[in-house]
């Protein structure tokens, strides 16, 4: 059985509107203006145990009130959500214990305490056996190294190396489903790849599913193969990452080093030429014909180097991106 | 009842964090001396006689005790509560397989212990040096210890029920200072509520404010007779249970609110 079902999912805020200004406030404070949002909008998709799956999509795209309907702290308008066979607004404890989210820009915990009090504070709440606890930690402590940290008090962590103990903290009862948003926020590229391996490595261990959102590309291409894009609360794409490259872009990137500096005009026989900055071009080709056209490039031309590349997954994204707000536009 | 299990860990987390804050305690602490400087009234007042009945001996007795009582019973949870709602704390906490409540009723008693070793040993010298006199029969301490818990039952569940308007407003806690203004006067903070006019006197018979601080006091005075501390808890545990319940009645309404609009 899928672990997490969402079937025509809709959530609507109703916003009211306001003018800045005194005259504004006065207005909408005796004649209250109210506007439908569609955070999320008939959103289907279904996601199975152990896998791991990434949200994409800009600010405001509906990627966090999902993940909040998912953990049952936002009620659905329409539709609905089934997380390990619970429907999340109910809370039940059963479902409570076993699953988590993370929040980059949200601290879970306690502020001016060193996070060991935390830890054992979550594993009262979660009533945690002992031995299950201890090994828990030691294998937490292993992965991201918290013995350092855990007797300052959160106030005065870093920010990654906060991070590293919400994780901690937040997967103390070993849950089965992570619904991390945007957990590396914020975090210098060491940290990020701390973290990131961290995920990693803890899906691999307890098979737990993973749904992340980032805006960090890096985190979605090292850790999932499976992305939902979404913008404007509708799923533009869901499937492998790689399918989505090759429907969105169908061309590679030939980078090329040559022996001597070469006219583009010359170049632009074999493709579409991106940049020629001296002896370094990037060509753009078929995405069937690349590695044929690399041959011919190499017997033609005096190269020194020549790499094939997929075309960078911010310019995919954000390509998708642009299609789907002409669509919206043209279509109203 | 698989929460009272989480009581030592949140207890224990919550006095070290109260430790933590100790410097701000203290200066809370000095910062509540109205009753101070109302015994100095009352206590030049008394020079010409006493005022009601009231002796000077009878002031000092009683607004040493009221600083000590107002510590001991005091709840002060409404900022925290309103926060975690306007800031979208709560969502945190509503994802744990815990009901909020019980971190703020385990961060309440947490901060009892400090509160009784910073303000007991100055407030036991005073009474000793100025001869303060209680009157209460030992016999009556458990009574007291449970008039005590329903005085801090009914302001918990008073700040539960204001703090859960700020699912609605974003002033609840201007209505909290409403709350505090009304409560400081006619639960015995500021003046005792027997020099009241005899009407006022008698109404607060029956309203909540005498059982958050002047129970008590009345009590530790050796003012009540047995019937009477039971007539006064059985009012003084109504009054809990009113607020519980509506503060459980606004709670639900409020979390269905903020389920419905996000935080």
């Amino acid at each position: 059985m899928p672990h997490i079902i969402v079937e025509q999912l809709c959530k609507y805020y109703q916003v009211h509107h306001k003018e800045a200004g005194l005259i504004g406030s006065l207005r909408a404070f005796f004649n209250r203006q109210y506007r439908d949002v569609k955070a999320v909008d008939d959103v289907n998709f279904t996601i199975e145990a152990g896998e791991m799956v990434g949200f994409l999509g800009p600010n405001g795209a509906g990627k966090t009130t999902t993940l909040k309907v998912l953990s049952g702290l936002l009620y659905p308008t329409r539709g609905r959500a089934v997380v390990l066979g619970f429907t999340p607004y109910e809370r039940k404890r059963a479902f409570l214990e076993q699953f988590t989210l993370v929040m980059g820009n949200k601290n879970q915990l306690l502020w001016d305490l060193p996070a060991m009090e935390s830890f054992l504070v979550n594993r009262a709440i979660y009533d945690i056996p002992k031995a299950q606890y201890e090994a828990t930690f030691k294998e937490l402590n292993d992965l991201l190294d918290l013995e350092p940290l855990l007797k300052k008090q959160v106030r005065k962590l870093s920010l990654g190396e906060r991070m590293k103990c919400e994780l901690a903290a937040a997967l103390l009862h070993r849950p089965k489903i992570l619904f991390l948003d945007e957990p590396t926020l914020g975090l210098d590229v060491t940290m990020q790849v701390a973290i990131r391996n961290f995920v990693k490595a803890y899906n691999q261990r307890y098979g737990a599913t993973v749904i992340l959102t980032s805006h960090y590309m890096a985190d979605v291409t090292e850790l999932t193969r499976r992305v939902i894009v979404i913008d404007h609360g509708r799923i533009l794409y869901d499937g492998h990452l790689q399918q989505l490259v090759e429907q969105v872009a169908p061309y590679k990137l030939l980078s090329i080093v040559m022996r001597s500096p070469c006219p583009p005009e010359i170049l632009g026989q074999y493709g579409e030429v991106e940049k020629v900055e001296g002896v370094k071009a990037t060509l753009r080709v078929e995405r069937g014909r690349a590695s044929e056209i690399a041959s011919r490039l190499l017997t033609h031309i005096k190269l020194d180097d020549v790499l094939i590349e997929e075309p960078p997954v911010e310019d995919i994204i954000r390509q998708v991106f642009a299609e789907s707000k002409e669509n919206r536009e043209s279509g109203e | 009842m698989r929460w009272l299990k989480v009581y030592p860990s949140l207890l224990r987390a919550y006095f070290n964090l109260s430790l933590e804050y100790r410097g701000q305690v203290v200066i809370w602490i000095l910062s509540g001396i109205l009753p101070l400087i109302m015994m100095l009234v009352w206590l030049s007042l008394t020079e010409s006689g006493p005022v009601q009945g009231y002796t000077a001996q009878d002031f000092i007795s009683y607004y040493l005790m009221v600083i000590l009582m107002r510590r001991m019973c005091g709840v002060w949870i409404i900022w925290d509560l309103n926060r975690d709602i306007r800031m979208g704390n709560l969502s945190a906490q509503l994802l744990r397989p815990l009901d909020p409540v019980h971190l703020h009723l385990a961060r309440t008693f947490a901060r009892h212990p400090l509160q009784l070793i910073l303000v007991g040993p100055p407030v036991a010298a005073a009474a000793f040096f100025l001869g303060a006199r209680y009157a209460m029969p030992l016999a009556q301490l458990p009574l007291l210890l449970l008039v005590m818990l329903g005085a801090i039952l009914i302001e918990f569940f008073v700040q539960m029920c204001i703090g859960a308007l700020a699912f609605w407003i974003t002033q609840a806690i201007a209505v909290m200072e409403v709350w505090f203004y009304i409560r400081a006067l006619l639960s015995g903070w500021v003046v005792p509520i027997d020099l009241f006019p005899p009407a006022v006197t008698a109404a607060l018979q029956y309203l909540p404010f005498r059982y958050v601080l002047s129970l008590p006091l009345e009590i530790t005075l050796g003012r009540l007779t047995l019937p009477q501390i039971g007539y006064g808890l059985l009012v003084q545990y109504s009054w809990a249970l009113f607020f519980f319940l509506l503060y459980r009645l606004l709670w639900a309404r409020g979390i269905r609110e903020y389920s419905a609009v996000g935080a």
